[in-house]
Protein backbone atom coordinates (compact mmCIF):
# COMPACT_ATOMS: atom_id res chain seq x y z
CA UNK A 1 0.00 0.00 0.00
CA UNK A 2 1.30 3.59 -1.26
CA UNK A 3 0.52 6.59 0.02
CA UNK A 4 0.48 9.90 -1.99
CA UNK A 5 4.03 12.04 -1.07
CA UNK A 6 2.72 15.36 0.25
CA UNK A 7 4.96 15.69 2.55
CA UNK A 8 6.42 19.07 0.59
CA UNK A 9 3.49 21.03 1.60
CA UNK A 10 2.55 19.36 5.00
CA UNK A 11 1.49 22.46 7.70
CA UNK A 12 1.13 21.32 10.98
CA UNK A 13 -2.37 22.85 12.01
CA UNK A 14 -2.40 20.28 15.57
CA UNK A 15 0.82 21.87 16.95
CA UNK A 16 0.01 25.33 15.73
CA UNK A 17 -3.07 25.54 17.07
CA UNK A 18 -1.51 24.01 20.25
CA UNK A 19 1.36 26.58 20.74
CA UNK A 20 -1.35 29.57 20.22
CA UNK A 21 -2.80 27.67 22.86
CA UNK A 22 -0.23 28.06 25.32
CA UNK A 23 0.95 31.54 24.05
CA UNK A 24 -3.02 32.52 24.92
CA UNK A 25 -2.89 31.08 28.24
CA UNK A 26 0.38 32.25 29.07
CA UNK A 27 -0.25 35.62 28.11
CA UNK A 28 -4.19 35.92 30.46
CA UNK A 29 -2.03 33.90 33.50
CA UNK A 30 0.72 36.45 33.42
CA UNK A 31 -0.98 40.10 32.66
CA UNK A 32 -4.06 38.85 34.93
CA UNK A 33 -1.49 38.89 37.61
CA UNK A 34 0.34 42.08 36.06
CA UNK A 35 -2.54 44.12 36.10
CA UNK A 36 -3.67 42.99 39.89
CA UNK A 37 -0.21 43.88 40.91
CA UNK A 38 -0.40 47.67 39.34
CA UNK A 39 -3.97 48.24 41.37
CA UNK A 40 -2.51 47.24 44.22
CA UNK A 41 0.77 50.30 43.63
CA UNK B 1 18.35 24.32 7.89
CA UNK B 2 15.87 25.43 10.54
CA UNK B 3 12.10 24.47 10.02
CA UNK B 4 10.07 27.55 8.92
CA UNK B 5 7.54 26.61 11.59
CA UNK B 6 9.94 26.19 14.30
CA UNK B 7 11.28 29.32 12.98
CA UNK B 8 8.29 31.11 13.48
CA UNK B 9 7.26 29.56 16.89
CA UNK B 10 11.07 31.00 18.38
CA UNK B 11 10.25 34.30 16.81
CA UNK B 12 6.76 34.52 18.90
CA UNK B 13 8.39 33.02 21.57
CA UNK B 14 10.78 36.04 21.88
CA UNK B 15 8.32 38.75 21.16
CA UNK B 16 5.74 37.68 24.16
CA UNK B 17 9.28 37.68 26.20
CA UNK B 18 9.62 41.44 24.86
CA UNK B 19 6.38 42.35 25.60
CA UNK B 20 6.46 40.80 29.62
CA UNK B 21 9.93 42.54 29.52
CA UNK B 22 8.46 46.08 28.28
CA UNK B 23 5.61 45.25 30.85
CA UNK B 24 7.65 45.08 33.70
CA UNK B 25 9.35 48.53 33.19
CA UNK B 26 6.59 50.12 32.30
CA UNK B 27 5.36 49.42 35.69
CA UNK B 28 9.13 50.25 37.47
CA UNK B 29 9.07 53.27 35.55
CA UNK B 30 5.72 55.19 34.82
CA UNK B 31 3.79 53.73 37.62
CA UNK B 32 6.45 53.71 39.99
CA UNK B 33 6.20 49.76 41.49
CA UNK B 34 8.94 49.53 43.98
CA UNK B 35 11.19 47.13 44.10
CA UNK B 36 12.09 45.53 47.24
CA UNK B 37 15.54 46.16 48.60
CA UNK B 38 17.61 43.81 51.02
CA UNK B 39 19.24 45.97 53.42
CA UNK B 40 22.73 45.58 55.32
CA UNK B 41 21.78 43.71 58.92
CA UNK B 42 22.76 46.10 61.92
CA UNK B 43 20.90 45.63 65.54
CA UNK B 44 18.90 49.09 64.97
CA UNK B 45 16.81 46.69 63.21
CA UNK B 46 15.31 44.59 65.80
CA UNK B 47 13.85 47.53 67.21
CA UNK B 48 10.18 47.79 66.51
CA UNK B 49 8.66 51.08 65.99
CA UNK B 50 7.15 53.63 63.50
CA UNK B 51 8.75 56.97 62.76
CA UNK B 52 7.39 60.05 60.91
CA UNK B 53 9.80 61.56 58.37
CA UNK B 54 7.56 64.49 57.53
CA UNK B 55 3.98 65.05 57.33
CA UNK B 56 3.26 62.48 54.31
CA UNK B 57 6.58 59.95 55.09
CA UNK B 58 6.23 57.27 57.72
CA UNK B 59 8.90 54.60 58.07
CA UNK B 60 7.78 51.36 59.93
CA UNK B 61 10.21 48.81 61.68
CA UNK B 62 8.49 45.87 61.90
CA UNK B 63 9.87 42.76 64.45
CA UNK B 64 8.47 39.12 63.37
CA UNK B 65 8.86 36.94 65.76
CA UNK B 66 6.80 33.75 66.80
CA UNK B 67 3.79 34.35 66.69
CA UNK B 68 3.28 38.37 66.00
CA UNK B 69 4.69 41.18 64.52
CA UNK B 70 5.40 44.69 66.36
CA UNK B 71 3.72 47.09 65.92
CA UNK B 72 0.82 45.05 66.16
CA UNK B 73 -0.76 48.18 65.51
CA UNK B 74 0.18 51.22 63.44
CA UNK B 75 -1.85 54.71 62.40
CA UNK B 76 -0.51 56.04 59.53
CA UNK B 77 -2.15 59.46 58.39
CA UNK B 78 -4.39 58.80 54.70
CA UNK B 79 -1.96 60.01 51.56
CA UNK B 80 1.37 58.89 53.19
CA UNK B 81 4.22 57.21 51.67
CA UNK B 82 5.71 54.70 53.62
CA UNK B 83 8.71 52.99 54.05
CA UNK B 84 8.83 49.41 55.47
CA UNK B 85 11.63 47.52 56.96
CA UNK B 86 10.73 43.77 58.00
CA UNK B 87 12.93 40.96 60.15
CA UNK B 88 12.64 38.90 61.98
CA UNK B 89 13.76 37.40 65.73
CA UNK B 90 13.63 33.69 65.34
CA UNK B 91 12.48 31.92 62.20
CA UNK B 92 11.50 32.90 58.78
CA UNK B 93 8.38 34.55 58.49
CA UNK B 94 6.07 36.22 55.69
CA UNK B 95 4.52 39.64 55.21
CA UNK B 96 1.93 40.55 53.47
CA UNK B 97 -0.02 43.73 53.19
CA UNK B 98 -4.11 42.71 51.93
CA UNK B 99 -4.93 44.41 48.98
CA UNK B 100 -1.57 46.11 49.11
CA UNK B 101 2.10 45.05 46.07
CA UNK B 102 3.77 44.35 49.04
CA UNK B 103 5.07 40.73 49.80
CA UNK B 104 8.11 40.50 51.80
CA UNK B 105 10.23 37.82 53.52
CA UNK B 106 11.10 38.37 57.62
CA UNK B 107 14.52 36.54 57.62
CA UNK B 108 16.21 36.61 61.05
CA UNK B 109 19.84 38.31 60.27
CA UNK B 110 18.24 40.37 57.18
CA UNK B 111 16.54 42.89 56.18
CA UNK B 112 13.77 43.59 53.41
CA UNK B 113 12.68 46.89 52.52
CA UNK B 114 9.51 48.05 50.01
CA UNK B 115 7.35 51.51 50.15
CA UNK B 116 4.50 52.04 49.60
CA UNK B 117 1.51 54.64 49.17
CA UNK B 118 -1.76 54.71 51.42
CA UNK B 119 -4.28 56.76 49.04
CA UNK B 120 -7.27 54.74 50.64
CA UNK B 121 -8.44 55.13 54.33
CA UNK B 122 -9.30 51.38 55.96
CA UNK B 123 -7.74 48.93 57.83
CA UNK B 124 -5.22 46.66 56.13
CA UNK B 125 -4.52 43.65 57.69
CA UNK B 126 -0.98 42.52 57.42
CA UNK B 127 -0.52 38.62 57.46
CA UNK B 128 2.44 36.20 57.65
CA UNK B 129 2.54 34.17 54.78
CA UNK B 130 5.60 31.55 55.57
CA UNK B 131 4.42 28.82 57.94
CA UNK B 132 6.54 29.35 61.08
CA UNK B 133 4.65 27.09 63.61
CA UNK B 134 1.44 26.52 65.19
CA UNK B 135 0.51 30.00 65.54
CA UNK B 136 1.01 30.63 61.92
CA UNK B 137 -2.45 31.53 61.66
CA UNK B 138 -2.67 33.84 64.64
CA UNK B 139 0.26 35.81 62.84
CA UNK B 140 -1.39 39.17 61.94
CA UNK B 141 -1.35 42.81 62.41
CA UNK B 142 -2.85 46.05 61.37
CA UNK B 143 -2.16 48.93 59.41
CA UNK B 144 -4.21 52.06 60.26
CA UNK B 145 -4.60 54.33 57.25
CA UNK B 146 -7.07 56.99 58.64
CA UNK B 147 -7.70 61.01 58.39
CA UNK B 148 -5.49 63.02 60.39
CA UNK B 149 -6.64 64.50 63.08
CA UNK B 150 -8.55 67.85 63.73
CA UNK B 151 -5.96 70.78 65.66
CU1 LIG C 1 5.16 33.81 60.93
Amino acid sequence: MTQPDNSENFVPRGAIAFFAFLIALGLIIWFGIYFLMLERI
Amino acid sequence: MIDVFERRIILVSILVMGLFILAIFYAMGARKADVTECLPYDKTYETARVEQLDKTTYQIFYVARMWNFEPSVAYIPVGSEVDLFVTSNDVVHGFNVYNKNVNLMAVPGGVTKTTVRFDQPGVYKVVCHEYCGTGHQNMQAEIIVNYPKKQ
